[in-house]
């Protein structure tokens, strides 16, 4: 018996002070290195440093990990020695306005361009008003108009004439022209023409017929002539802007000459300049649609000429490096960016200087960090990051265009070819459905960075842990820790993975135990952070959180929730369960009873039969079926019924932690044999009988003996564990306290047997030489009813068959 | 504005300014200018449309066709249609007469007579002091009325004449022809109440004939009084054919141009003053 019973040291392995030598954190140098993920790290570097299509990056594990931090330290690192990306900017496409065109630039020289674009239509403003305003221009323009005057003039003189030859005047009527025969310079009047002769009359009426004819052909001449004359007109314009602009566009040329995007575009407005030189005289004060509506210019440029300002969506003038873009929101257009409007007039309008840069233009050449979970839940948001990277181009699409919601004009800028790496930041599970739901993740997202939940607790770890938490009081601007709170967090962060041998790698729950620790020493008036301070905020922390383990502690004190800690029953045990609720966990006995009875060798669950039960802890269940026939009625049928249940338990049972426990309430059930109370127990049971390894020990064994304290410490009370539970024992240190004043115990088991010694104070008993386990026995008692059982079961079968 | 509202003292002495109407573009552009006009001299408008007895005797021969400005189209003319279509026209013009004149809040009336247009016209200048008369008809150069009629209208009306291009360059200087005579004396007089009264500056061009540029800018010193904004510019007679560029460059807003000068020389004929970008305003 005594091996069982665990010594207070291995209760609880803490951390020794002494092995750091230095007084407080502050004089610990900078944490670099990541604390034990190098699995992770080099998948980091190896996905940072590829550049195959396809190998961007999942860094996947627990939340909370530090993932982003040390995949943003990574990439920076690498992002530091690569040249900057090119600028990227729209402009106006004059021949197809609603598709802007994208022009890339060395690095800086985008907002350059711009400001020499802004300084071009500033010099043309004046320049060419001032060409149009020119007497050369203006002498030039009266003689094109002169001569189609002349033109129309010459062609009606001489109809006119020729009218007039036949004694036909021409007559300007409200809406057009007429002949009319004259006499003695006026027209005939009606009377008159009917006093002439028939001949005459013939004579003038074909007379004007040929006229009107000839007047016809003249009208519809008309149209031509003012054509030409406007060809003439648009011929001038261009050769007289051409002077004026030429000149300043080709000193912008010289500038941007290694650019052949760039020239292209100046041609392209050279040619618009000259198309509409007009607008450089009327963009004064704004476009006025009708009177008394002006539209003003925007941002102090004039509106008609905003079709030459450059849009720069993406400067990296200010920048060293490749960008390194972690994107907080993102939604879909603040990825792929946008194309914003404007309200004018009750009508929505845009042009392409509302083209807005999404996080991918900003990282592109460089690298994007995103949290998946993020992704994943904005609409479109993760179908428009896979195809931008299947397509390796940003092609700006409103949503609402792309699923017809709305029908306002919007643009269709050029696409921007892509180079960026996406980091992505999520939890295993995320990870793992993608792969097996997504078909194009796998190809898109090649390399898993898996961080590990913990970390080796080694003497190295914990100086890279007391260094981390410097570095963090640092960073935070936190009060430094002192040896002993260094040691108390090391032990707290085993407690946190339930392993003596490991620490947690969940820096962020560490960062907020230091945060609070933090707070509390300055209510004590300390300049540094002790363990003590570290102890209240773990304390206050599970304080906050414990209104339901308080609830249950009290309703068990109070005899609602019933609980023996003394005394023996025949079929009854203590169990032991962890409740999680969020991001705490307690552990809270419930009584477990056996009934048995002869029967067709079922182990009733009730809990499985009223589906309260999940499938692991029905399977759990059925193992105690294997156990009884394998150990006990390996020739014959197991004749027995059972029933297990836990009882006053309203909510689902799952897991299979119990059912050792349930083995030995059966065991007691079929001795008769009765069990100790003030014992409860934990762990699974295969089918020979060997107790296995279970989660939540510390929080079962702490949450037994809260009741236990409650009830008052006799001595006697304590808690059965699978021996292999040992290295998880990071308990409280009032249980470690009252373990070590004989008060309480732990008892570490490897087996069944072992178990039900403790339990019944009976041996268990060993089959002997003839197979046959010793008289007084556990195990005896149990296989002598169920040998009864199956002989009765067998004379009711036989009296059946007769 | 009312009648009662008229000015006691109108600039220059002209009271009355008549413009002939057909609602076409050409005179309601003339319309505009003479309102302008009117108002810078607070005189009254009136407005006149002739309905032509020409158009509508053309109307009643059997075989009278028109063919439309714009559409080249052939279409019967009938009396009534035409009696119809210049009430129409008539309409417009009164309906165009108001709304300038509001904007420009002169004093206006209009009638409706129906005779020869030139003749009718010329009558009715007999009750103002100055007419309006645009030269698009006559730079069209097809069209027996409008031609002759600005012609009629310029070589035959007693009182002043207002010549109005089809399109005129904005301008803001007042300019008057001086060469020492009484009609220039009365020509500059006018031009003096006109810049004052709009803060406009004087351009007095000293032509220099018979007296020399000396002494036709002392008599116009003297004519002008203590007016301030005011620059002198000699002009030969030779330099004449040039006068219009000199216009263009001062920026001129109304040409004031005694009729005694205009009809010895040619750079002021009838056919030439079409081409002046600025309205021109013959003084008898």
């Amino acid at each position: 018996m005594s091996d069982t019973k665990l010594d207070p040291a291995k209760l609880y392995t803490a951390c020794d002070p002494a092995q750091f030598k230095f007084k407080s954190t502050a004089e610990l140098p900078d944490q670099e290195e990541v604390i034990g993920q190098a699995r992770a790290v080099d998948a980091i570097r190896f996905g940072i440093g590829i550049e195959q299509e396809g190998f961007n990056l999942f860094a996947l594990g627990p939340s909370r990990s530090g993932k982003q931090t040390v995949v943003t330290k990574f990439i920076q690192g690498q992002a530091a020695g690569q040249p900057e990306p090119p600028d990227w900017c729209y402009v106006d496409n004059f021949s197809d306005a609603h598709k802007p065109v994208a022009i890339s630039l060395p690095s800086g020289m985008g907002v350059r361009f711009q400001q020499d674009m802004a300084q071009l239509v500033q010099e043309l403003r004046t320049a060419v008003p001032e060409t149009l305003e020119s007497e050369e221009y203006r002498a030039r323009l009266q003689e094109i108009e002169a001569a189609l005057n002349e033109k129309q003039e010459q062609a009606f003189e001489k109809l006119h004439e020729e009218a007039n030859a036949h004694g036909i005047a021409m007559l300007r009527t409200p809406t057009g022209f007429a002949f009319a025969p004259t006499k003695k310079g006026e027209i005939i009047k009606p009377e008159e023409y009917k006093l002439l002769s028939d001949d005459e009359r013939q004579e003038i009426e074909v007379a004007v017929d040929a006229l009107q004819v000839e007047l016809e052909k003249l009208i519809q001449e008309i149209p031509k002539w003012r054509r030409q004359m406007q060809d003439e007109v648009k011929q001038l314009n261009r050769d007289v802007i051409m002077s004026a602009v030429g000149q300043l566009i080709d000193e912008l040329r010289k500038q941007y000459a290694t650019l052949p995007d760039v020239l292209t575009y100046l041609d392209a407005v050279q040619q618009d300049v000259i198309d509409h030189a007009d607008q450089f005289r009327q963009a004064e004060d704004g476009t006025q649609l009708l009177p008394g509506f002006v539209l003003p210019g925007a941002e102090g440029q004039t509106w008609p000429l905003n079709r030459y300002s450059v849009n720069v969506i993406v400067d990296h003038g200010e920048s060293t490096g490749a960008p390194v873009v972690y994107l907080d929101n993102p939604t879909y257009p603040n990825l792929v960016g946008r194309v914003e409007h404007q309200a004018q007039m009750g009508a929505l309008v845009t042009d392409f200087t509302m083209v807005k840069a999404g996080a991918l233009h900003q990282a592109n050449g460089g690298y994007l960090i995103l949290d998946a979970r993020k992704v994943l839940m904005q609409p479109y948001a993760w179908e428009g990051l896979k195809r931008v990277l299947q397509s390796r181009e940003i092609r700006i699409e409103s949503l609402g265009q792309m699923l017809s919601l709305i029908s306002t004009v919007s643009l269709e800028p050029q696409a921007i070819p892509l180079d960026v790496k996406v980091v992505l930041l999520g939890e295993r599970f995320l990870y793992y459905l993608l792969c097996e739901y997504d078909p194009e993740f796998s190809e898109l997202f090649k390399v898993a960075a898996d961080f590990d939940d913990m970390v080796e607790r080694s003497d190295d770890n914990n100086q890279n842990y007391a260094s981390f938490l410097g570095t963090l009081a640092r960073q935070d601007g936190l009060r430094a820790l002192d040896a002993g709170a260094v040691a108390r967090i090391i032990d707290h962060s085993a407690r946190m993975v339930e392993d003596t041998e490991k620490l947690s790698s969940r820096f962020g729950k560490i960062a907020d135990y230091l945060r609070e620790a933090d707070y509390w020493a300055g209510q004590a008036g300390r300049e540094i952070i002790t363990a003590a301070d570290i102890e209240q905020a773990i304390d206050a922390h599970d304080r906050r959180l414990s209104r339901i383990r308080e609830r249950l502690q009290e309703e068990t004190q109070r005899g609602t929730l019933m609980i023996s800690t003394d005394g023996t029953e025949i079929g009854q045990i203590n169990g032991l369960s962890v409740m999680q609720f969020g991001d705490y966990a307690f552990g809270h006995p419930s009584r477990i009873t056996a009934r048995v009875r002869m029967g067709k060798g079922e182990v009733v669950d009730i809990e499985r039969e009223i589906e309260l039960g999940g499938p692991i802890h029905s399977k759990g269940v059925l193992i105690l079926n294997g156990f009884l026939s394998g150990r006990y009625c390996p020739d014959q049928p197991l004749s027995l019924s059972a029933s297990l249940v836990f009882e006053q338990t309203y909510g689902g049972v799952e897991g299979d932690s119990a059912s050792s426990a349930e083995l030995y309430a059966l065991l007691s059930a079929l001795s008769g044999i009765p069990l100790k109370q003030s014992f409860a127990v934990t762990g699974s049971v295969n089918q020979l009988g060997q107790v296995q390894a279970i989660g939540g020990v510390n929080e079962k064994i702490e949450g037994f003996f809260d009741v236990c304290r409650n009830h008052g410490l006799t001595g006697d009370q304590g808690v059965l564990i699978p021996r292999a539970n040992v290295k998880h024992l990071m308990l409280h240190k009032d249980v470690v306290a009252a373990v070590a004043q004989g008060k309480f115990h732990v008892h570490a088991v490897n087996s069944i047997d072992e178990g039900i010694a403790i339990l019944t104070g009976a041996p268990a008993g060993e089959r002997d030489e003839s197979g046959n386990y010793p008289p007084g026995s556990v195990n005896y008692s149990v296989e002598q009813k169920l040998a009864a059982m199956a002989a009765h079961a067998h004379e009711q079968e036989e009296d059946e068959g007769s | 504005m009312k009648a009662a509202d008229r000015p006691a003292d109108p600039v220059g002495g002209i009271q009355r300014i008549l413009v002939a109407l057909d609602a076409s573009r050409q005179s309601n552009a003339a319309l505009e200018a003479a309102a302008a006009l009117a108002e810078t001299m607070q005189a009254e408008l009136e407005g006149v449309f002739v309905e032509d007895i020409e158009l509508l005797h053309l109307a009643e021969l059997p075989f009278s066709r028109e063919i439309g400005f714009t559409s080249s189209s052939r279409r019967a003319l009938d009396s009534a249609a035409m009696a119809r279509s210049l009430r129409v026209r008539a309409s417009q013009a009164r309906a165009m007469l108001e709304s300038v004149s509001a904007r420009h809040k002169v004093v206006s009336s209009f009638r409706v007579t129906r005779g020869n247009v030139l003749t009718e016209l010329l009558a009715a200048t007999e009750e103002v002091d100055m007419v309006a008369i645009g030269t698009g008809g006559h730079r069209m150069g097809y069209s027996q009325q409008g031609g002759s009629t600005y012609s009629g209208m310029v070589q035959s009306c007693r009182c002043s004449v207002l010549v109005l291009q089809d399109r005129t360059a904005p301008g803001g200087s007042v300019v008057v022809l001086f060469d020492g005579s009484d009609a220039s004396m009365r020509a500059l007089e006018l031009a003096k109440s006109l810049a004052s009264s709009h803060h406009d500056p004087l351009v007095v061009i000293l032509l220099e004939g018979s007296n020399d540029a000396g002494k036709l800018e002392k008599l116009a010193v003297r004519a002008i009084g203590d007016f301030s904004d005011v620059q002198f510019r000699d002009l030969s007679m030779t330099q004449l054919a040039g006068v219009r560029k000199i216009l263009d460059k001062l920026n001129c807003g109304v040409f004031l141009l005694p009729r005694p000068i205009s009809r010895s020389i040619d750079a002021f004929s009838v056919e030439k003053l079409t081409e002046f970008r600025c309205p021109v305003m013959l003084l008898p």
